[in-house]
């Protein structure tokens, strides 16, 4: 019977791998003492990137003796690297003029001072602050009021469905990426008065970033959904 | 655990596509047992006439407007189905004769329910049109009876087949066996094919 429920749990395992599933597998077969499992929020939050990983599995031969003394976190951004941590998760300071921008964190095993090696491995992660809001689409549409020079919304999009955008009194850009990723799924260039966009992908799980940036700041604008 | 696949029946408006499901049972005795199943129903699908509204739905996707007919895998504005049937069974095992057979009779509510798409969130007038089917939607389907033959090759596999109803009450059930005789089982009866491992 043990055997049976192994096999199971190892069929659910495999099947459950994803990419950074893949860089663990890799890791173990390597038998590298990198964190396992790391992941940077992409988009959760609005003022902060939210890093966490998994401790290393030190029960090899390779590893026998070795004491973890922390992880040393360092990305790419603006500001200083957090540094060493002693936990398995940290969090890093993004201010507004940073969000919806990526950054790539990377996370290093660091074994205590004496050890004959003192890094176990690394791993890399991409991660983002995004402040945002639902983008709701009424029928007949709605009147947004914008507060600042440009906003983020989350919405759905329907495959085929046609999304404009109206600013009633200086032209605008509504630009789409896919959620979750920033990758762009449609750009309107140049601004308009008004602007509209026949989706023709359906995102990540279809739903997307829409970032609007009317001509002036504090300015309303009309959404609308048609076919 | 079983997993089993079945067929919906002629008539009834229950299982309206061949459905997927799994039950997790508990042996209780050699007669004894107890069960969680759970099916994957339906999707149904909703629609807007235009941009401005109404919504229509809940509809099968043979009845969506042409101009949606490439979507069907794309599409966001839909409604899951689901159904829930908690159970208990008297299995007669037929080793006394040889066969590696049992008969199993199982009996127990009939739960259905309803999950809207996430899309729900972005459309109001999609919200609503959900809010408004729910409202006369019978998440209490009434009685589950379930009569099968298992197969059982080995001690942890078992293999069989099932007819499944779903009744409203045991007199009902019992006139309309009373007029449509053994016609009864293809009006009203779920076929369903199960593999199961014990764990």
């Amino acid at each position: 019977m043990r055997n049976r429920i192994l096999l199971v749990l190892s069929a659910a395992i495999i099947a459950s791998l994803g990419l950074s599933g893949c860089k663990d597998l890799f890791n173990a077969l390597t038998d590298s003492a990198a964190p396992t499992g790391l992941s940077a929020s992409d988009g959760d939050y609005a003022n902060t990137i939210q890093v966490s990983w998994g401790a290393p599995s030190l029960s090899s031969d390779k590893w026998q003796g070795y004491e973890i003394q922390g992880y040393l976190v360092t990305w790419d951004g603006p500001t200083a690297n957090p540094g060493m941590v002693y936990g398995t998760s940290c969090s890093i300071p993004i201010d507004p003029t940073h969000r919806a921008i990526k950054y790539t964190v990377t996370v290093e095993t660091r074994f205590k001072p004496g050890s004959a090696i003192l890094s176990g491995g690394s791993a890399s992660d991409d991660g983002f602050a995004l402040d945002t809001e639902s983008l709701v689409w009424y029928d007949g549409g709605s009147n947004y009021t914008m507060a600042g020079t440009d906003r983020w919304y989350v919405t759905m999009l329907q495959k085929g469905f046609t999304y404009s955008f109206v600013f009633p009194s200086a032209a605008g850009t509504v630009d789409f990426y896919n959620y979750k990723t920033l990758d762009s799924a449609h750009s309107s260039a140049p601004a308009a008065t008004s602007q509209s966009w026949t989706c023709n992908e359906n995102g990540t799980g279809h739903k997307f970033y829409v970032h609007v940036t009317p001509g002036s700041p504090d300015l309303s604008f009309h959404a609308s959904y048609g076919f | 655990m079983d997993v089993f696949v079945g067929t919906p029946s002629a008539l009834g408006d229950v299982f309206r596509s061949a459905f997927v499901g799994a039950s997790l049972r508990f042996i209780a005795s050699r007669h004894i047992e107890y069960s969680l199943d759970y099916a994957f129903m339906d999707f149904e699908y909703y629609y807007p006439v235009s941009g401005s509204g109404p919504w229509i739905g809940p509809v099968p996707w043979s009845s969506m407007p042409a101009a949606f007919s490439g979507y069907k895998d794309s599409w966001i504005f839909y409604q899951t189905k689901h159904f829930l049937a908690p159970q208990i069974w008297y299995v007669a095992p037929l080793d006394d004769f040889g066969w590696p057979l049992a008969i199993r009779v199982g009996a127990g509510p009939a739960i259905s329910f309803l999950v809207p798409s996430q899309a729900a969130l972005y459309y109001p007038g999609l919200s609503d049109a959900f809010t408004q089917f729910k409202e006369n939607f019978r998440t209490f389907l009434g009685l589950s009876l379930r009569l099968g033959l298992e197969y059982r090759p080995w001690s942890f596999a078992r293999f069989g087949f099932e007819y499944l109803f779903i009744v409203d009450s045991l007199p009902e059930m019992g006139a309309d066996i009373a007029r449509f005789g053994f016609d009864y089982l293809n009006r009203s009866g779920n076929f369903l094919i199960f593999a199961g491992a014990r764990l």
